[in-house]
């Protein structure tokens, strides 16, 4: 099994921006959580990006793996451990994990920007992944293998924060109904062509040509907008 | 060896008697000396291209070094424009190769200070980049550098894996075609052919990309 250290874990941790989409693996404090009592926990987003939202929209609920303290996952016993997700340095330092055995599922309108407090990067997103296969399957997979499978979703990701991050040039235009308004254009715009940019990343996500192009439409959308050339 | 040896050895032809000496002549010494002197040769050979070798590698690197040190006359914002925008590189590869997280190359776009090492970094890709694509001929650089290399099926090595584990050169002899990529990396890389996948990508009934076990 793959061990990750928390530099190359977290790609934020703490100060989360609000222009990247809620993913897989993502972090969030004071969730209530059906069932667990009345006591706000941290949850960990185990639900994978695609049944996670239906078009732009999320699902009603979204499945997430409550996070607890727990000692710090060191060498071999990343091998073992089995039923968790060892979260390092997570809070003030702190050591945690997220608990697959309480895998449950938490209303989507609790998981909001303001409640995130990390996101991993695309290597620990795997590392997560790796883990609930073996959790729920006892069966092995390759790092390299989950990145080919997951690299059309984190495109989309990574690229829908870039186009946000390029619109809305300014900070304080971060509202949630700016960056719902951007996404749903960057959708739509995926969704141009025939056959559709969507279905050419499908394809091939080494796009190069569409990152160049994705960033030339989102230029031109924000000099429609006003904004700077 | 004497005149009068050499005419025994290897005779002139002109009576019978020297033919019965010339049938004489050992085959076994004049393949011997045949051999001695295509092992020369040969080893003469194997130096020179061993030198080279030797002395384009050490030409290729004061070129990239050139490059680097031309790129890193940009700030650190026109150098993630190149690289970006102009290249169409992912923010996730240019962390990686500038040893940062994602966020704090975001950072960077927005105005905060870089590290000159980090500076440095991104300069140096960039100037592999150009490299590559007016050296080895590759019309898009940073497309090829994340595509996995033609190992066949169950290898995901990419180009930028190599680079990242410092074997930028070793890339360009990839990109010239100069051998074959599994002799280029059995030699900078060996223990690759075990790390094999059993899975592979397909399209499922949804469209998406999903992994089964390869039945080969």
């Amino acid at each position: 099994m793959e061990s990750v250290e928390p530099e190359q874990l977290y790609d934020e941790l703490g100060e989360v921006a609000r222009t990247r989409p809620i993913f897989q693996g993502d972090v969030f404090k004071d969730i209530i959580l059906p069932g667990f009592g009345d006591e706000p926990h941290l949850v960990q987003i185990v639900a994978h990006p695609c049944s996670m939202r239906k078009g732009t929209d999320f699902r009603p609920r979204i499945t997430v793996a409550p996070v607890e303290r727990h000692k710090r996952i060191e060498g071999n016993d990343w091998d073992g451990y089995l039923g968790i997700m060892p979260l390092a340095e997570l809070v003030d330092g702190n050591h945690y994990a997220a608990k697959f055995v309480d895998v449950t599922a938490a209303p989507s309108e609790l998981l909001h920007t303001d409640a995130r407090i990390a996101t991993l990067s695309d290597h620990g997103i795997y590392v997560l992944q790796q883990r609930l296969v073996k959790h729920y399957t006892r069966f092995d997979v390759d790092i390299p293998t989950l990145a080919k499978v997951a690299a059309p979703v984190l495109w989309e990701m990574h690229q829908q924060r870039d186009w946000a991050e390029t619109v809305l040039d300014d900070e304080t235009d971060w509202t949630t109904e700016n960056l719902h308004s951007e996404e749903v254009t960057f959708h739509a715009w995926l969704d141009e062509g025939n056959p559709s940019r969507r279905l050419r990343l499908k394809d091939d996500h080494t796009h190069t040509d569409m990152r160049k192009e994705a960033h030339q439409a989102a230029l031109a959308r924000r000099a429609e907008a006003g904004g700077p050339a | 060896m004497t005149a009068a040896g050499t005419m025994r050895l290897f005779g002139t032809g002109t009576s019978a008697g020297e033919i019965q000496d010339y049938t004489a002549v050992p085959k076994a010494a004049q393949t011997h000396s045949l051999s001695i002197q295509a092992d020369y040769l040969r080893t003469q050979s194997d130096l020179v291209s061993v030198e080279i070798e030797s002395v384009h590698e050490r030409a290729r690197e004061m070129d990239l070094a050139n490059r680097t040190l031309a790129k890193s006359r940009n700030d650190v914002p026109n150098l993630l424009d190149e690289l970006a925008y102009q290249r169409g590189m992912a923010w996730t590869d240019i962390a990686e190769v500038a040893d940062v997280s994602v966020s704090a190359v975001r950072k960077w776009r927005k105005g905060r200070d870089a590290s000159p090492e980090s500076r440095s970094r991104l300069a140096k890709f960039a100037a592999l980049l150009e490299m590559l694509e007016q050296k080895g001929r590759i019309q898009d650089p940073a497309n090829w550098m994340e595509m996995d290399l033609p190992l066949g099926a169950g290898y995901h090595i990419r180009p930028l894996d190599l680079y990242l584990n410092g074997q930028d050169v070793a890339l360009l002899d990839i990109a010239e075609h100069r051998g074959r990529v599994e002799h280029v990396l059995d030699y900078i890389r060996p223990g690759w052919r075990e790390i094999r996948s059993k899975f592979e990508v397909f399209e499922d009934t949804d469209g998406l990309r999903s992994m089964r076990m390869r039945s080969e």
